[in-house]
């Protein structure tokens, strides 16, 4: 076969990421699309799973090990240092789980868009407190089973792009492994940008997701395909560019994939419809270039 | 050169002086005429470093201990709720070694509300791993800035300098704020490790072994007590350099005294005009200032303390359930003492209520009248 | 260095410059990616068992030179097969089965067009071994092609003045016009054939031909018109199908005027009339037995028929051609009920109280062609054998004479052009081998795709480890959701009112429109080095292939058995199996 040039890897194996990790498969294109030089901050959540078990680490970057919901600040704080110290250019990348950025890392992480820290901060989005079980999060969608919110979760999924959104910053996007050289082009783009970037990847998760292992590609692409997780990017909180146009599959094409929605009815299911057409339409209003 | 100064400006004189690269902070009365007064300097181009007003003083912390890890100078001033809030990463910060200073302006910690002058918010952080040291009036405040980074930034740990709420941070006082190139001579440009080495690249900070872990905890013990040593060297040069110096503790008419009264912070200046009185009626009282209290001068305490019989300690906070902390941890450092010691506590001016020369006179007269020490210290009430 | 321990930056806090490479996660699981191509529905759809996924997957990166190479691996005639078969492979395209079949033809063609290859050696085994073929129909000129490659010195015997056989007689200009069948024909040349045009066979050629070549490979195609016995059918203006479209390849006939009837239904019939209208017929009716669905013409040859004005007649037989002065008056039909009988067997039966009257100036019976075998002589060693009763052995294309092979039209006619260049690959592969003293079923086997007799014979000679022949991916076992949506569009062809004279009706693709069409191929079973399973393997333990080997390996020391790898594998080329 010809030789093919692929770009160097920065996640090494051996990391203790349950099989078929979608977390981990993101992670892996966000390293690489990120580079060498560049260094990486990690909290406590499937993130720091990923990182490495004791004592070892997964990436051949600088990494720091951060507390649970100080992701932002503390890459801010680095980013700020190097800037002194001549060293402005290097990026400063900060992963974290929903649960540090949608609940307990939320306040952080306003603060650090509200003053436009320059850092790139990516949120591993596996929709629940992955880490330490099964446990609802602000970012479980309506519905899902976890294992507190046994009779699927009441609540509607925070809706972390439009908060994003509010505080202006020069970049966000979503993102997802079912569309890696979307993925990779958004990193890419966020690195070559100063002030406060925000990815938000959706990371299926086999074992909360009540999936086979192998499902999490599959099911990434059908949440693209139904606008259950549209793809679309954010410049300066107003700009909104929409980067796939979807098949509009019916939402039970991702639903019925998990497990973790095998108790819905036709009434969830249609509810779950109706408020995804109802998002995507707000979505596409927003693209619309007449209305930045 | 002499400036009339509160003493949270004489701390931000301190902190711009020794060419603090960032400051993250968060405002929280009584600290925030340190913040404001160093935005101010930061948008009139005269602050040198850059500021970093953060969503809260947890994050503030966090920056500061990840910017000092990546190899800046940092500091960060709060208070009371802050301080609280900042709980966690006190901890995180002591533990990777980080020699961050911050200012503590003691104040109440609620519940209920208050806004006066209580050691309890420092003092209930003191196993975090930071060092502390609690000063007397402005001079010191501004003084002890500037020996806390040297200190800090040669044993690899972080440093509170601690003042109290309105008798220091908004008292206005005749502060001598040093040459600048006096203090860059004595705290010269920041030299810590930078962890995040792009040609070596680390692991900062994983997860260690039980084994492990109690070694670094070790490390840390030993760098405490390493600073004891680092704190009076710095401390004697600092006198040699600007004519000014204050030791771990100051000890006045201890020898031959009938007791010894320990203060602490401004309480201190109190009791030397209180004292002064009851000398001239003849009592032989002795003053014991602690200054330094993380890591705690046992050694130098014992020194002067060992064969004194009576001791009787006043001071403005309370573990609940317990006692004064200034006496719990005096006492416990007595323990080994050849000879026996009758210890009274005594709490004043809790939530900032008035510590006049009459209520120290009074808890003179008590110790002294006493045949024992209660194990419960004695409430000293504010006189109506 | 620190003096002290307590504040030694090294000692005092963990900063960890390990690997989690020291944990070989892949004692995890048992399972392993199992990386196998297998043989795609196109491809074993193909009688010349063209490697379909190879050629597209070079056109899709607008490798030409690449499409043309991947397509000699297997056939001689690119450039005809683009214009004339009736792609079987695009009837057997999962791609049909989404969003319209993948553009096979037109894409063969155009890396016929676009790209230079010369057919490559497969090995000089045969070297010593002289073999003489026969006719140089698409039957002789694949065989004397693949025997050339696998070292034989070859012989070429043609009748006719120019190579081609029916490729140059019987298919129109318009179809395959002249230029590309010689651009095909001048790459079968470049591999150093001894031809001998304008021989025509007999008893004595053929008995020297076996005294002087270890094997004889007939390919003498279907030469003989049947015509119908019908009266009138010995009149001057009426012609019989093949003689026809020969006699205007020789350009022996002028223009046509006047009306034309043509009597059959399969595609020399259709080709027929369309030639007679193009030579200036005022108007062309076909006459066939068979309803339009029974037609044994190509269904795109029918409707192209239609597109330029011509009249069908379905369901009517000939009865008889009206003399009127002797010469072509018209034709008497009868009604035709039906064409097969009861047991399948051809029986037609008539309605001879209904009758349909046409006018015609020429007539064209082209009811079907057969073997012709006269020249060999009735009654010698090969009448027998040889005969009307011709059997060959199915596998080998060996008749009952020792040494001499046959295949192509002389064996089963009607055939197409494809199959034609299947059968004489076959022959070349049997001959070879057993010139070599070697099993062909042996050999087959390792090579055959799918369950039926379409082999690769380029697999043969290039060992090719993971490739698994007999494993057929479908469109079943695709994951849709990784499909895209490119609908099929149609390719442009000249207006029915441009298509003047003899020029081509499809026109060419080019290079860019080429490579898009060609990217919608799902490459079924092929490799394509897309590097998905690489990509998203969350252990980044997949290894791709290098300059030493060709398939993406997983990692054993690392590898959890996820399968992720296989399943976003969109060619069915990646499976999970057990063990390591």
């Amino acid at each position: 076969m010809e030789e093919k040039t692929r770009p160097e890897e920065v996640m090494r194996s051996g990391h203790a990421a349950c099989p078929g990790c979608g977390l981990a498969m993101g992670m892996r294109l966000v390293v690489q699309a990120l580079g060498k030089r560049a260094v990486v901050v990690v909290v406590p959540s499937c993130v720091a799973v990923v990182s490495g078990p004791y004592p070892h680490g997964a990436f051949g970057v600088p990494m720091f090990h951060s507390a649970f919901e100080i992701a932002a600040p503390t890459a801010a704080g680095i980013s700020r240092a190097l800037d002194i110290q001549g060293q402005g250019d290097v990026p400063v990348l900060a992963f974290a789980g929903d649960g540090g950025t949608f609940d307990i890392g939320l306040q952080a992480l306003s603060g650090a868009a509200d003053r436009n820290e320059n850092l790139i901060y990516v949120c591993m989005d596996n929709e629940a407190y992955m880490n330490t079980g099964i446990q609802v999060s602000s970012a479980t969608p309506r519905y899902a089973w976890t294992g507190t919110s046994p009779r699927g979760n009441t609540r509607r999924k925070k809706q972390i792009m439009e908060i994003i959104a509010a505080h202006r910053i020069p970049y966000a996007a979503t993102a997802c492994i079912g569309f890696p050289e979307d993925l990779i082009r958004k990193v890419k783009r966020a690195r070559e940008l100063k002030g406060t970037r925000f990815l938000h990847i959706l990371s299926p998760c086999p074992t909360g997701w009540k999936m086979a292992e192998h499902m999490s590609p599959k099911v990434s692409v059908a949440a693209v395909e139904t606008n259950i997780f549209p793809l679309y990017e954010i410049v300066n909180g107003l700009e909104y560019t929409i980067n796939h146009e979807p098949k509009r599959l019916p939402v039970e094409t991702y639903l019925s994939l998990q497990g973790r929605y095998k108790h819905l009815g036709a009434q969830e299911i249609s509810a779950i419809q109706t408020e995804t057409d109802h998002s995507w339409t707000e979505l596409q209003r927003r693209a619309e270039p007449e209305v930045r | 050169m002499k400036k009339f100064l509160a003493g949270n400006h004489a701390v931000a004189e301190a902190v711009r002086l020794c060419r603090t690269q960032i400051v993250a902070a968060y405002p929280i009365t009584p600290q925030t005429p340190i913040y404001e007064k160093l935005s101010d300097w930061e948008a009139a181009g005269e602050l040198g470093g850059e500021m970093m007003p953060t969503e809260s003083e947890h994050s503030a912390m966090a920056a500061c201990l990840s910017a000092s890890l990546a190899g800046a100078r940092t500091f960060t001033a709060t208070s009371s709720q802050g301080l609280a809030l900042m709980h966690e990463m006190l901890h995180f910060a002591a533990g990777c070694r980080t020699p961050v200073v911050m200012a503590v302006v003691n104040r109440t910690l609620a519940g209920p509300w208050a806004f006066w002058s209580d050691q309890t918010d420092s003092l209930s952080q003191r196993d975090t791993g930071w060092m502390q040291i609690y000063c007397e009036d402005n001079q010191e405040a501004l003084d002890t800035v500037i020996q806390a980074y040297r200190i800090a930034e040669k044993v690899l740990l972080p440093c509170m300098v601690i003042i109290e709420a309105y008798f220091i941070s908004h008292f206005m006082e005749p502060v001598e704020v040093p040459a600048p190139e006096l203090v860059d001579r004595f705290v010269p440009p920041v030299n810590i490790p930078r962890r995040f080495d792009l040609e070596n690249p680390g692991y900062v900070l994983p997860t260690v072994t039980q084994k492990q872990f109690m070694g670094y905890r070790q490390l840390s013990q030993e760098a405490m007590m390493y600073a004891l040593e680092v704190m009076e060297d710095v401390d004697q040069e600092f006198s040699e350099v600007f004519g000014r110096g204050y030791g771990l503790i100051e000890a006045d008419g201890v020898e031959h005294a009938d007791l010894v009264l320990v203060t602490t912070g401004t309480i201190t200046s109190t009791a030397r005009v209180a004292l002064a009185r009851l000398r001239e009626s003849g009592y032989k009282i002795g003053l014991l200032k602690i200054r330094v209290f993380r890591p705690f001068p046992t050694e130098a305490l014992r020194r002067v303390l060992d064969n004194v019989p009576r001791i009787a300690v006043l001071e403005r906070n309370i573990s609940l359930g317990r006692e004064g902390i200034f006496c719990s941890e005096l006492k416990s450092a007595l323990v080994n003492s050849p000879g026996r010691h009758q210890i009274q506590g005594y709490l004043a001016g809790l939530g900032g209520s008035n510590v006049d020369p009459d209520l120290i006179e009074r808890v003179v007269l008590d110790a002294l009248g006493r045949k024992e020490a209660t194990d419960e210290p004695i409430w000293m009430m504010e006189e109506e | 260095m620190s003096e002290r321990r307590c504040i030694d930056p090294e000692l005092i806090i963990p900063i960890s410059r390990l690997s989690t490479e020291a944990f070989k996660t892949g004692t995890w699981g048992t399972r392993r990616p199992v990386h196998e191509e297998k043989a795609s529905p196109c491809r074993v759809a193909c009688p010349a068992g063209n490697n379909i996924p190879m050629a597209l997957a070079k056109a899709s990166l607008r490798d030409y030179d690449g499409a043309l190479a991947a397509f000699l691996e297997e056939s001689p005639l690119p450039g005809v097969c683009g214009r004339a078969c009736y792609h079987l492979c695009e009837g057997e395209c999962s791609r049909g089965q989404w969003d319209g079949a993948v553009h096979i033809q037109a894409l063969e063609r155009a890396a016929s067009e676009l790209g230079t290859a010369r057919p490559q050696a497969l090995t000089d085994a045969g070297k010593d071994v002289p073999v003489a073929v026969v006719g140089s129909g698409p039957a002789g000129l694949s065989a004397a092609y693949h025997l050339a490659r696998m070292g034989h010195p070859v012989t070429l015997v043609e009748s006719e003045e120019a190579l081609g056989g029916l490729l140059r007689w019987g298919i129109p200009q318009y179809r395959v016009p002249l230029g590309a069948l010689e651009r095909d024909l001048a790459r079968i040349l470049s591999l150093d054939l001894r031809v001998q045009t304008g021989t025509r066979l007999d008893g004595a050629l053929l008995e020297e031909l076996r005294s002087s070549h270890k094997a004889v490979f007939l390919a003498l195609g279907a030469q003989r018109s049947l015509g119908v016995d019908i009266p009138g059918n010995t009149l001057p203006e009426v012609w019989l199908g093949v003689d026809f479209l020969k006699a205007v390849r020789q350009e022996a006939l002028g223009g046509i005027q006047g009306w034309v009837v043509v009597v059959g239904g399969g595609n020399v019939a259709i080709d027929a009339a369309l030639t007679a209208r193009k030579l200036g017929a005022r108007g062309v009716d076909l006459v066939c037995l068979e309803q339009r669905e029974e037609m044994p013409a190509h269904e795109r040859e029918i409707s192209d028929a239609l597109e330029e004005g011509l009249t069908f007649h379905n369901g009517w037989g000939p009865k008889g051609i009206r003399d009127k002065n002797g010469k072509v008056g018209g034709v008497e039909c009868v009604r035709c009920l039906s064409v097969f009988d009861g047991e399948g067997k051809f029986n037609p039966s008539y309605d001879e109280s209904s009758t349909l009257d046409l006018e015609a100036d020429h007539v064209i019976l082209a009811t079907g062609q057969a073997l012709d075998l006269s020249a060999l002589g009735e009654g010698g060693p090969f009448g027998e054998e040889l005969g009307s009763a011709l059997q060959v052995e199915e596998r080998t294309l060996q008749t009952g004479i020792s040494g001499i092979y046959a295949g192509g039209d002389m064996v089963k006619a009607p055939g197409s052009v494809v199959e034609a260049i299947g059968a004489g690959k076959r022959a070349a592969l049997a001959i070879h081998l057993a010139t070599l003293g070697k099993s062909l079923k042996e050999a087959e086997g390792r090579v055959l795709m799918g369950e039926g007799a379409t082999f690769s014979i380029h697999a043969l000679f290039h060992e090719r480890s993971g490739w698994e022949p007999s494993k057929v991916v479908r469109f079943e076992e695709l994951e849709t959701l990784f499909l895209d949506d490119r609908p099929r569009r149609e390719l442009p062809r000249v207006r029915p009112e441009l298509r003047t004279g003899f020029r081509e009706i499809n026109l060419s693709v080019k290079s860019d429109e080429a490579a898009e069409l060609a990217g919608r191929c799902f490459f079924c079973g092929t490799c394509t080095g897309c590097d998905r399973c690489y990509l998203y393997c969350p252990e980044n333990s997949i290894v791709p292939p290098d300059a030493e080997k060709a398939k993406y390996e997983a990692n054993d020391d690392y590898c959890k058995g996820c399968a992720a790898c296989a399943a976003v594998c969109p060619r069915g080329v990646m499976s999970m199996g057990e063990g390591k």
